[in-house]
C-alpha cells in the first residue's frame, strides 16, 4: 500500500516522524504520543514512556535541589489548562536521564517548551501539545559570547588604566623635571651669590695689597699702611669664614655631615661663645648676659651647637645698637631643650622674616651692609639644628628686637632626669648560636639602636652603660665583637680599650668605634670623641697651653715649645706668636728633625703636625713615646684635616689633644684637655 | 699729580671701599669727601661743591641711579659729572647709568692702578 494510493494520511506515523520534539498528553498529564525526534533527545523509548504521568518519566535530577525544570513545568501546564492558551516557558535547563546502557547519570541541555491546548468545539481541553527547542548550542554561545565580551572589556579597561598610568608617569616627570630645574635654578643663583659673596673680600685684598705694593717711594705713613694690612687681614678672616660656612653646607647636602653627640654642659659653652663676642659687644655697646644652670647638660654635638650659638649671637650683637642687650637662655621643658638668644635691636620686618634663613638672604639695608656676616650663618643654624632632629625659630618684632631659638628635641637630653628610662633589651627566646655584641653606650637611646639593628642583623646583643661595666662584661662574658662608645661615664672609650687589648681574656676580642654619619635619627644615636680644626686661634693656643700648666712664669724659666710643621710659613707664625706671649720656641720641619731635636734637648711640649712628608706625625709621636724622657710631655697634634677614626686609634693614648685648623672651634680645646685630665710638667 | 686738588665726592656704603678709594685718590692728588647714602651725599653737596660724584649703584635706601637723576634734575646740582660704580659690568647696567644721566661707568672691582687716570679722563671729555 502506497501513499499515492490511500489518500488518508497515517497521522500516527506523520506525528511521530516530524522534524521536532513533541509529546502530546492528555488533561491528566499522561503522555500518549511522542515524537521520534523527542525520544532521540531524551534518550529514552516509545514504550517506556507511553501511558505514563508525565513527571513520573521526566523527574527532576534528585542530585540537584536547585532543579525547578518540573516546577516551572507544571506551572505552565496548569496555565494552559486554566486559559486554554499557548503559553511559552522561560529556556529551562534540564538535567536529562542518560539510558544505563549508554552510561547512566544525568545530561545537562537548555530547552525552550512551548504548551499549547488542544481544545474540542466547545472548548473542553482534549490534549495539551508540549514542544521543545533544544537551544542548548545557542545558549552555550551566547554564554561564550558573554566571556568573551567579559575578556574584551577587561582588556579594555587594563588599556585604559594603562594609558592612564602613562599620563601619570609622564606628569611625574613632568613635575620632576620642573623640581630639577628649580632646583638648578637654585643652584646659579646660589653660585652667582657665593662668587660674588668671594670676590668681595678677595678684591679688597688685592686692592690694598696692590695699593702697598706700588707704593715704591714710601708715601704712605705708618698708620696708613697698618689700616691697609688691617683690611687685607680682615678680609682673609672673612673669606675664610664663608669658605668653611660653604664647605659645611655642600657636607651637609652631600649627606657626609657627621653629628658627634657628647654630653655638653651648656653653661660652659655659652660662657666660651659669650667670651668670643665680648670684643664686639664691647665695641658696639652691647652688654650680654646668659641665663643658664651652671648643672643644665644636654646631648649634642658640641661644634655644631656652638656655632649655632655663635651664629646667633653674632648677629644678635652686629644688630642691637648701643647700650642695647644681648639675652641668651633656655628652657628645658618635657620632649626638648630649647636655647634661645634674644636682643633689643632693630628687629625684622615681618616680609624678612620668611627668608632670613634662606641662604645669602641678608636683608639689604644699611646697618646689615655695614656687618660683614658671610650669608649662610642662620642658612647653617638652621641645618645644624635639623641634623640633631630639631629646629631654629624666630620671632621678631620692628624697633623692638627679635628671638631666636634653637629647639634640640628630647632624646638629646642627657642629665637623666626627665627622660624616660629605656629597658636594656632583655634577650628573649634567642639564639644562642648567634654570636654576641656586646654594646658599650651610655646613651640608652643610642644603645637601642645598635642593639635593634644587630639584632635584625643575627647577633645578640648585651649592653654596658660605662667603661666598667663594659670590662666586666666583655670579661665574663667573652663576647665575639664590641663596639665602643668614646665619651663614657667614670673611663672613657679609650681606657677601656687600652684595658681590653691589655687584658690576655680579651685582647682578641674586635672592638669597634661606633661613628655616625650625618643622618639625623642616626646622628641623635651616638658620640664619639671630638677633635678641632685648624687654622689655629693663637689667643685659643696660648690659653690651651696655659690651661695644660704651662704659663710663661714672670722672673722663671721660659717654657720650651717644641713647633714640628713643613709648611714654614705656619710654623713660623707659631713661633711668632708663642715667643710673643712668653715661650722659648724651637722649630722642626719634618718628623725626623723633630725626633732628634726632642730626644736631645726635651721640651716641655710639643705641638705636631699630623701630615708631613717624611716621618708623618704618627711616627713622630710612636717614636717619642718610646723614650722615657720624652713619654710624659705633652703632645699637641695640628691637624689640617679632618683626624678620621682609624688615625684617633692610632693616636690612641699618646696624644693629649688634638688640634685642628678652625678657629672657631679651638676653644674646645680647654675642655677636652680637662677630660682627658692631661698632666702638666711644671 | 693727575687729580691735582680736584675735589671727588665718593657716594659708597661699604667702609673698605671708602678706605681703598680714599687711598687711590688721595695718592693721585685728588681730594675725597665720603657719603655713606643718599642722605649723606645730599648733605655734603650743601656742604662743598665737588668737581665730580663717583656714585656707588648699590646704595642702602635711595640706590644710586634715583640719587643721580634727583640731582640732574636740580639745576645747582645738574652740571656736576657723576661716574657710576657697580658691582655688574653688563651693558644693561652701563645703559641704565647713562640714562639717569651718568658721565661715564666704572664697574667694581676697583683697579687701584687705573681709577685716577679713569676719572681724570672723565673730567677731560666733560670739560672739553
Amino acid at each position: 500500500m502506497s501513499a499515492a494510493s490511500n489518500p488518508e494520511p497515517d497521522f500516527q506515523m506523520v506525528f511521530e516522524s516530524l522534524p521536532g520534539l513533541y509529546l502530546i498528553l492528555d488533561p491528566g498529564l499522561t503522555i500518549i504520543a511522542v515524537s521520534d525526534a523527542y525520544l532521540q533527545a531524551t534518550m529514552t523509548e516509545r514504550a517506556k514512556i507511553l501511558g505514563r504521568h508525565l513527571f513520573d518519566v521526566f523527574p527532576d535530577n534528585p542530585d540537584d535541589p536547585g532543579a525547578t525544570g518540573e516546577t516551572n513545568l507544571r506551572a505552565s501546564l496548569d496555565r494552559v489548562k486554566r486559559r486554554r492558551m499557548s503559553d511559552t516557558m522561560a529556556v529551562q535547563k534540564y538535567d536529562i536521564r542518560r539510558p544505563d546502557s549508554e552510561g547512566g547519570g544525568f545530561e545537562e541541555r537548555y530547552w525552550s517548551p512551548v504548551n499549547s491546548p488542544v481544545t474540542d468545539s466547545g472548548g473542553r481541553l482534549l490534549y495539551i501539545i508540549h514542544r521543545v527547542e533544544d537551544v542548548t548550542d545557542y545558549v552555550r554561545l551566547s554564554e561564550e559570547r558573554i566571556e568573551q565580551r567579559q575578556v574584551t572589556e577587561e582588556l579594555q579597561a587594563h588599556s585604559a588604566r594603562m594609558e592612564a598610568e602613562v599620563i601619570r608617569r609622564s606628569t611625574d616627570l613632568q613635575s620632576l623635571n620642573e623640581q630639577l630645574r628649580s632646583a638648578n635654578e637654585a643652584k646659579s643663583v646660589f653660585l652667582a651669590n657665593m662668587s660674588h659673596g668671594l670676590r668681595t673680600p678677595l678684591n679688597a685684598i688685592l686692592g690694598f695689597s696692590e695699593l702697598l705694593i706700588d707704593d715704591v717711594d714710601d708715601s704712605y705713613d705708618r698708620a696708613t699702611r697698618l689700616s691697609f694690612l688691617a683690611q687685607i687681614h680682615s678680609s682673609g678672616k672673612h673669606l675664610l669664614a664663608l669658605i668653611n660656612d660653604i664647605l659645611d653646607l655642600s657636607k651637609i647636602e652631600a649627606g657626609q655631615m657627621e653629628v658627634r653627640l657628647e654630653r655638653v654642659v651648656l653653661r660652659e659653652l655659652v660662657d666660651q661663645v659669650d667670651d668670643l663676642m665680648r670684643p664686639l659687644a664691647d665695641k658696639g655697646g652691647v652688654s650680654i648676659e646668659a641665663l643658664i644652670d651652671s648643672e643644665y647638660e644636654l646631648l649634642a654635638d658640641r661644634g655644631k651647637l656652638k656655632q649655632m650659638l655663635i651664629n646667633l649671637a653674632s648677629n644678635a650683637v652686629k644688630f642691637t645698637p648701643s647700650g642695647g642687650k644681648v639675652t641668651i637662655g633656655y628652657q628645658g621643658a618635657e620632649g626638648q631643650t630649647e636655647i634661645w638668644v634674644e636682643d633689643t635691636g632693630i628687629g625684622i620686618s615681618p616680609e624678612n622674616l620668611s627668608r632670613i634663613f634662606d641662604e645669602f638672604q641678608q636683608i639689604d639695608d644699611a646697618i646689615s651692609r655695614q656687618q660683614a656676616g658671610t650669608g649662610l650663618g642662620l642658612a647653617l643654624t638652621k641645618r645644624f639644628a635639623a641634623l640633631h632632629g630639631g629646629e631654629v625659630t624666630v620671632v621678631s618684632k620692628l624697633g623692638l628686637g627679635s628671638r631666636f631659638t634653637i629647639v634640640l628635641p628630647h632624646l638629646a637630653r642627657a642629665d637623666g632626669s626627665s627622660q624616660p628610662a629605656m629597658p636594656d633589651l632583655v634577650p628573649g627566646a634567642e639564639d644562642l648560636s648567634q654570636p654576641l655584641v656586646l654594646i658599650i653606650e651610655d646613651n640608652p637611646a643610642a644603645a637601642q639602636l645598635l642593639a635593634r639593628y644587630l639584632t635584625s642583623g643575627g647577633y645578640r646583643t648585651e649592653i654596658a652603660r660605662s667603661g666598667l661595666a663594659g670590662l666586666a662584661k666583655a670579661r665574663q662574658l667573652m663576647p665575639a665583637a664590641i663596639t665602643l662608645d668614646i665619651l663614657l661615664p667614670e673611663i672613657d672609650g679609650w681606657d677601656v680599650l687600652t684595658q681590653l687589648k691589655r687584658d690576655e681574656a680579651t685582647s682578641q676580642i674586635p672592638v669597634v668605634v661606633v661613628s655616625v654619619v650625618a643622618n639625623p635619627d642616626l646622628g641623635l644615636a651616638l658620640g664619639a670623641l671630638d677633635y678641632l680644626i685648624k687654622p689655629i686661634d693663637g689667643q685659643e693656643l696660648i690659653r690651651l697651653l696655659r690651661n695644660i700648666g704651662l704659663a710663661s712664669k714672670p722672673g722663671g724659666a721660659k717654657a720650651r715649645i717644641l713647633i714640628v710643621d713643613d709648611e714654614q710659613a705656619h710654623r713660623e707664625w707659631l713661633a711668632d706668636m708663642l715667643e710673643g706671649a712668653g715661650y722659648s720656641v724651637r722649630m722642626a720641619a719634618g718628623g725626623r728633625e723633630a725626633i732628634e731635636t726632642a730626644l736631645l734637648d726635651p721640651p716641655d711640649a710639643v705641638l705636631l703636625d699630623l701630615l708631613m712628608p717624611d716621618v708623618t706625625g704618627f711616627e713622630v709621636v710612636d717614636a717619642l713615646r718610646g723614650e722615657s724622657a720624652m713619654s710624659n710631655v705633652p703632645i699637641v697634634i695640628l691637624a689640617s684635616q679632618d683626624v678620621s677614626v682609624a688615625d684617633k686609634r692610632r693616636l690612641n693614648g699618646k696624644v693629649s689633644a688634638i688640634l685642628s685648623r678652625r678657629t672657631e672651634a679651638a676653644a674646645e680645646l680647654l675642655g677636652l684637655l680637662q677630660q682627658m685630665q692631661v698632666g702638666a710638667r711644671q | 699729580m693727575t687729580g691735582d686738588g680736584t675735589l671727588v665726592l665718593v657716594v659708597e656704603d661699604n667702609s673698605t671701599n671708602q678706605l681703598l678709594i680714599t687711598a687711590i685718590l688721595n695718592r693721585a692728588g685728588f681730594r675725597v669727601r665720603i657719603a655713606g647714602n643718599a642722605d649723606e651725599a645730599m648733605t655734603s653737596l650743601t656742604e662743598e661743591r665737588p668737581d665730580l660724584i663717583l656714585m656707588d649703584v648699590q646704595l642702602p635706601g635711595r640706590d644710586g641711579l634715583t640719587l643721580t637723576r634727583e640731582l640732574k634734575a636740580n639745576a645747582r646740582t645738574a652740571a656736576i659729572p657723576v661716574v657710576a660704580l657697580t658691582a655688574h659690568a653688563m651693558a644693561s647696567d652701563r645703559e641704565a647709568a647713562f640714562a639717569a644721566g651718568c658721565a661715564g661707568y666704572l664697574s667694581k672691582p676697583i683697579d687701584t692702578r687705573t681709577l685716577a687716570t679713569d676719572l681724570t679722563s672723565i673730567l677731560a671729555t666733560v670739560a672739553g
